[in-house]
């Protein structure tokens, strides 16, 4: 390509018109600003434990979940469980004399 | 305008941003609603994709806000802003480099094919289709050269005030806006020859 087409080229470009300004983008300016400084602030312990509620909440949904199922599972082989207690103890007992 | 009046413009804007700066984010709507049309007209010319332009106007504005300290008021606050607006679109087109580099003749449309596999001298061509062929060819350069030849080929900026609006040094400039020229010439002419 020659440089008069590449200048024909630049010129062209030059021509071209800047996009309209969105409606109302000054608000969006401020929105967005006023989110940032939302982010930025330093939060005090009980809003930083507030965040983390949801967390906690799920934290302790699972482990009152996970004692229900230990202690479903205990009843259901109890008497396998103390049997195999009462031997460990006898065989401990019996080891000692 | 005048000397007196370009005076008053940036005495009335030094009173308004320091009512800015200890007001709220809503007094900085009116330097917006001022300055939107700038910053735009120097962020379309980095990227095509409307609602893009509209997220960088507003990195741009939102920059701008949490830098207002720095702004001693000695120059217009235009200047001001456009540094940051051309600071935004290079760290942009950095990261649109890091995504796509290749030439792909399927994005031109039928005009700008047809230009380009014109005769030596060739009609003018459409703003529209010179902006489609030229963001192709620039694909290929870096960032800061996409950005130099831009600013100096497209925008008619001189080396004295791209360095103002970028911090780089004049020789830099220069140096970077020789390089961007012929490696545009030579990729636009690799164009033309595939497209032949």
């Amino acid at each position: 390509m020659n440089d008069s087409n590449i200048q024909k080229l630049l010129a062209a470009a030059r021509k071209e018109q800047a996009p309209e300004v969105p409606f109302n983008f000054e608000n969006s300016v401020v929105s967005a600003i006023r989110r940032d400084q939302r982010r930025s602030t330093p939060l005090s312990f009980f809003e930083q434990l507030n965040q983390l509620f949801p967390r906690l909440a799920a934290a302790a949904v699972v482990i009152i979940g996970l004692c229900i199922a230990t202690e479903f599972y205990f009843t259901q082989s109890e008497t396998t469980t103390t049997a195999d207690v009462q031997q460990a103890a006898e065989e401990w007992l019996f080891a000692s004399n | 305008m005048s000397a007196v009046g370009e005076n008053e413009t940036v005495k009335d804007e030094a009173e308004l941003l320091a009512r800015i700066r200890n007001g709220s984010p809503d007094d900085f709507g009116e330097i917006v609603r001022q300055h939107q049309g700038l910053v735009f007209s120097i962020l379309y010319r980095y990227e095509r994709d409307a609602h893009l332009i509209e997220d960088l106007a507003q990195d741009t504005f939102l920059k701008a806000w949490k830098a207002l300290e720095q702004f001693d008021g000695r120059a217009p606050f235009s200047h001001w802003l456009s540094r940051i607006a051309v600071h935004v679109a290079l760290d942009h087109l950095r990261k649109k480099q890091r995504i796509k580099k290749e030439i792909g003749f399927d994005e031109l449309g039928e005009d700008a094919l047809d230009w380009l596999q014109g005769e030596e001298q060739r009609d003018e061509l459409e703003p529209g289709r010179a902006r489609e062929i030229l963001e192709l060819a620039m694909r290929e350069l870096t960032a800061e050269e996409r950005l130099v030849l831009t600013l100096q080929e497209i925008e008619g900026k001189s080396v004295k005030e791209i360095c103002e609006l970028t911090d780089w040094s004049s020789a830099a400039t220069r140096v970077r806006a020789f390089r961007a020229r012929a490696k545009l010439k030579k990729i636009l002419l690799k164009m033309e020859t595939e497209k032949k």
